[in-house]
């Protein structure tokens, strides 16, 4: 199972030396690479015991580096390399994309992202944390505008901020336990002092949050959507910031709190959560541009993933549910507005009339998010109710269906622009890969809308 | 099986519907309805392997509630080609996709399929006001989630509390809960403001089937869920009766004034559902026949007014029965149906909801309510046959043979002994309707009644209509600009420089240090 994290790392460095072939090569072989590991990891799902241990070079997991296969972990890595795929292919219609680097850079985001899912090291996390983010920081300023140079360079300024804070972090409960490996480290630091624990807390909390764009640390990320190439939008909605909300997740999962500390952590996540849901969805609604709102629907949605993500079982399985849920539709949605030739409402008013799969995939893609039934975003939003209501935590269960329908006034307002009987004057950009990327989106949003009570079982058996 | 392959024909159906959009369509959906409805069985359900009951069940209510809507869409349809006649319109499909949402309602037993189709309601009713008015419409949209959202939430909570996702039995304090959130379907009291709006503004066939069908989907969900015989309802009830319909006592536009007596007509669907007598669903459908065909016609026939005399004003609309000799006698029979006069179909209606109630003691009340409805609807009588207004209305007057029809039948229901669409079961016989209190009693309502009508045309209440009318503008604007107002101020923090991006996370941090400080260290 190992080779499925390396084979990125052997495709960016066979593209590297590779310089030579064309585009449609470099594509191939990626998506090679990337067909490969899906199978040996739907494979190993099947076949093999999880979850699985690996040490690596045999040291014992107080010195060495240990990399850990959960169901969750491999549910996840399996919906990044799609994610990954699906962008790669996206990315084929952008000429200024298609040069090695991109491929290089993108294989090397899945590498450390895939690292960073299965790893049970504190420092190994935070050096593939960094890894992503440079990547990220790159990727963001390909692009070559001015104004994508402004925005990396704000990414760049917050995302180091947000790493020095969860690094700081790991020093903590380095110097106070002697380990790095987070079950032994976080089990001993239950004996630190109540100040440091407090300390380490809110370091990671709030490095952690700031990174994943919660309310109030959520301001670089409008710049990026607004700036970035459709694919790096997607790559980091759908896989960066995620990783973020995992990692406190792992760190989360393995310390051993008393109640008091338990309480007061629940209690500043739950209110970051709402804030995050309120802010982004109201700010939301004021958008003109396409993107920009995007962003801030994103900056709710992780407020949604954070709520969910500590209270019981139930709730986070919907917390992790959403986590794909939301991959695959925010990515369908930046696709459908990447195709389209408007940025702001007012550009693409009735414009499915001229170029009918952009609109469906956005009207898919709304209807998905705001979270009507048949789709994997009402399953996962009902269980995180469910579980909030399990733990008689009644106000911020009703903060998600007042979420909902903030949501859908302004999802409504890009429909109704969309659909309206008008001519329109924009330019539609038409390519087949970018349609092939769209169907596949879509397809996948039907398979995760299906096999949403699966994955639910997985996320709740496996934890 | 049969369930599946009936919801199939009809989406179907619905679908062929969305890239022709024929009447005919429509219709043959209801007649699949109707011959559905006589040949499944009762009790017919549909399980899906591994679950472990039923997804979709057909029992006997639901049965007798489809085909009773079935039979209004052979009203309804064929009576608006003359209105969409030459107009572009999505009417047929979205009434094609409303039978099927209401297929689904009324079959589904699980609350989750439930909650899909009920959804699926309120899009077709916020696609059928849309193409008049958007503001409403909108408006409607959010007032209808917001319903929505609390409906999920009372759905949630009862899957929580009985741990099963099939409909079961509804824990007491939860019907308060589901009586407002699945009032926002048919404007229980404090959220009606909607309504009146909604079906003032839609097209007279949108409004017929917005307020003669839709309305009583909200009814049967509390039925079906079985929040029933709990008596604070009353309240809600008689308030709804009460101010509905003083409202249409002062209203001046003719479909204003429909949409308030529907919310009268509602309530007293509300204060049946209090009592929960043995043949409380016998009585509603009963109340359902009577208050679909006479409310369906009558905003058929507001329609007619508004393209004839190119006027919703009662004022204006003064003396039309003059040049219309035709619509006399159907005027009269409707209203006077919809007013519960004897020897109509809804004077049955009526003094069946009393009887149901009869040992609450509200008597008065529900005497009150009638008197009420005699006046709103003797108003419009009076009005359209009222002194000859000097003007001619100009414009073709259509008048479908459907309405004539429609007409006949509410006095043939009315007269015939119970046979028909169901109502073998009713204990409630004609001796009980028809003896000699109960018609005193009714003379006595409509002298009262106009006594009432004629004090409102010699001292119109328009200061208290501009008021409350304006009252109403001013929430709507409140909560179209509500979102925006808050968006607008968040807006300012963004002031696009990175030194605040990093203060505002040094900000953050400090802020979470100082709250768990105080909380685990004061």
């Amino acid at each position: 199972m190992l080779i499925t994290i390396l084979l990125p790392l052997i495709t960016a460095l066979i593209i590297g030396l590779l310089i030579k072939l064309n585009k449609n090569q470099w594509l191939t072989i990626s998506l090679a690479a990337i067909l490969a590991n899906i199978i040996i990891l739907l494979y190993s799902f099947v076949t093999e015991s999880l979850p699985v241990l690996y040490r690596m070079g045999q040291w014992d997991s107080a010195l060495g580096i240990t990399l850990e296969f959960t169901h969750w972990g491999i549910v996840f890595l399996i919906s990044f390399n799609i994610l990954v795929a699906i962008a790669l292919l996206y990315a084929r219609s952008y000429e200024n994309l298609m040069r090695p680097k991109f491929f290089l850079f993108v294989m090397m985001l899945l590498f450390s992202a895939s690292s960073w899912v299965v790893t049970q090291d504190m420092f190994n996390m935070y050096v593939f944390l960094e890894i992503s983010s440079v990547l990220a920081y790159a990727l963001v300023a390909y692009k070559d505008s001015k104004f994508c140079i402004e925005a990396a360079l704000k990414y760049v300024f917050t995302g180091t901020t947000g790493g020095v804070l969860i690094l700081s972090a790991i020093l903590i409960v380095y110097f106070n336990t002697g380990h790095l490996n987070i079950n032994l480290a976080m089990a001993e630091f239950a004996n630190a002092e109540i100040t440091t624990q407090l300390i380490f807390w809110a370091l990671m909390i709030v490095g952690s949050l700031t990174k994943a764009g919660a309310v109030p640390m959520h301001f670089w990320l409008p710049d990026i959507y607004m700036s970035a190439a459709t694919p790096v939008n997607v790559l980091s909605s759908g896989i960066i910031i995620k990783l973020n909300i995992i990692t406190l997740y792992k760190i989360f999962s393995a310390a051993q709190l008393n109640d008091a500390l338990l309480n007061t952590l629940n209690t500043v996540l739950l209110t970051i959560g709402v804030i995050s849901i309120l802010w982004g969805h109201l700010t939301a609604i004021r958008q003109k541009d396409l993107r920009r709102m995007l962003a801030y629907s994103s900056v709710a949605q992780i407020g949604y993933i954070v709520i969910g993500l500590f209270y019981s079982p139930l709730a986070l399985t919907g917390a992790f549910l959403h986590i794909i849920a939301h991959s695959f539709l925010k990515g369908l949605l930046f696709f459908s507005v990447g195709l389209m030739g408007g940025r702001s409402i007012s550009d693409v008013r009735g414009i499915a009339y001229k170029s009918k799969l952009p609109a469906i995939a956005y009207t898919i893609g709304a209807i998905g998010l705001i979270g009507i039934p048949p789709f994997s975003a009402f399953s996962s939003k009902w269980l995180i109710v469910r579980g909030l209501l399990q733990s008689q935590m009644l106000l911020p269960a009703l903060v998600l269906p007042l979420g909902t329908v903030l949501s859908i006034i302004y999802y409504l307002k890009v429909l109704s622009s969309i659909w309206a009987r008008e001519e329109t004057v924009t330019t539609v950009k038409k390519d087949k890969f970018a349609h092939a990327a769209i169907i596949l989106t879509i397809f996948m949003v039907a398979v995760t809308s299906a096999l949403a009570p699966m994955l639910q079982n997985i996320f709740l058996g496996g934890l | 099986m049969e369930i599946i392959i009936l919801m199939l024909i009809i989406l179907s159906l619905a679908l062929f519907d969305l890239k022709f959009n024929k009447p005919l369509t429509s219709l043959v959906a209801a007649t699949v309805m109707v011959a559905a409805t006589v040949l499944i069985k009762p009790g017919t359900t549909f399980i899906v392997p591994f679950m472990e009951s039923a997804l979709f069940t057909f029992n006997s209510n639901a049965l007798e509630f489809l085909r009773i809507i079935a039979i209004l869409y052979f009203v309804l349809i064929p009576s608006s080609f003359e209105y969409y006649d030459g107009k572009k319109t999505n009417f047929y499909t979205l009434a094609t996709f409303l039978l099927f949402a209401m297929l689904g309602v009324a079959v589904s037993n699980t609350w989750y399929g439930m909650m899909t189709f009920w959804e699926m309601i309120t899009i077709i009713g916020f696609l059928l006001v849309f193409p008049s008015n958007k503001e409403v419409a909108r408006n409607y949209l959010i007032i209808q989630l917001i319903g929505a959202g609390l409906l999920l939430f009372a759905m949630t909570r009862t899957i929580g509390i009985t741990g099963s996702h099939y409909l079961s039995e509804v824990p007491k304090e939860l019907y308060m809960l589901f009586l407002i959130s699945m009032g926002f379907k048919f404007g229980i009291a404090g959220v009606h403001f909607w309504l009146p709006e909604a079906h003032g503004s839609a097209a007279a066939p949108a409004s017929a089937l917005l307020s003669g069908i839709m309305v009583k989907i909200g009814l049967f969900g509390i039925y079906k869920v079985g929040v029933i015989n709990y008596r604070p309802f009353l309240i809600f009830g008689f308030i709804m009766i009460f101010w509905g319909g003083f409202r249409a006592i002062i209203e001046k536009d003719v479909k204003r004034i429909l949409a308030f007596s529907t919310i009268s007509q509602m309530g007293l669907g509300t204060v049946l559902f209090a009592s929960g007598v043995d043949e409380l669903f016998s009585v509603f459908m009963v109340f359902v026949i009577h208050h679909g065909f006479a409310k369906v016609s009558l905003f058929l026939l507001a329609g007619f007014f508004e393209t004839c005399a190119g006027s919703r004003n009662i004022e204006e609309l003064r003396g039309i029965g003059y040049y219309h000799p035709e619509i006399r006698w159907l005027s009269v029979v409707l209203t006077a149906s919809m007013a519960g006069i004897p020897l109509t179909y809804g004077c049955l209606a009526k003094t069946l909801v009393k009887t149901a109630i009869y040992s609450f003691e509200a008597n008065a009340l529900m005497l009150a309510s009638g008197i009420f409805s005699i006046a709103y609807m003797g108003r419009l009588v009076y009005y359209f046959w009222g002194s000859k207004n000097s003007k001619e209305p100009k414009g073709r007057f259509c008048f479908p043979l459907p309405l004539r029809i429609n007409g006949i039948i509410l006095i043939v229901l009315a007269t015939l002994p119970f046979w028909g669409l169901h109502l073998t079961t009713l204990p409630a016989t004609r001796a009980c309707v028809y003896n000699i209190p109960s018609l005193i009693e009714a003379v006595m309502s409509m002298l009262v009644a106009s006594v009432l009508i004629y004090i409102e045309v010699r001292y119109p209440l328009d200061g208290i209509n501009h008021f409350l009318y304006d009252k109403y503008k001013g929430f709507e604007v409140f909560i179209g600009n509500c979102g925006d107002k808050i968006g607008c101020a968040l807006q300012k923090l963004h002031t696009g420089k990175v030194n605040d991006y990093i203060l505002a996370i040094l900000v953050s941090l400090a802020a979470v240090l100082i709250f768990m400080w105080s909380q685990l260290l004061l």
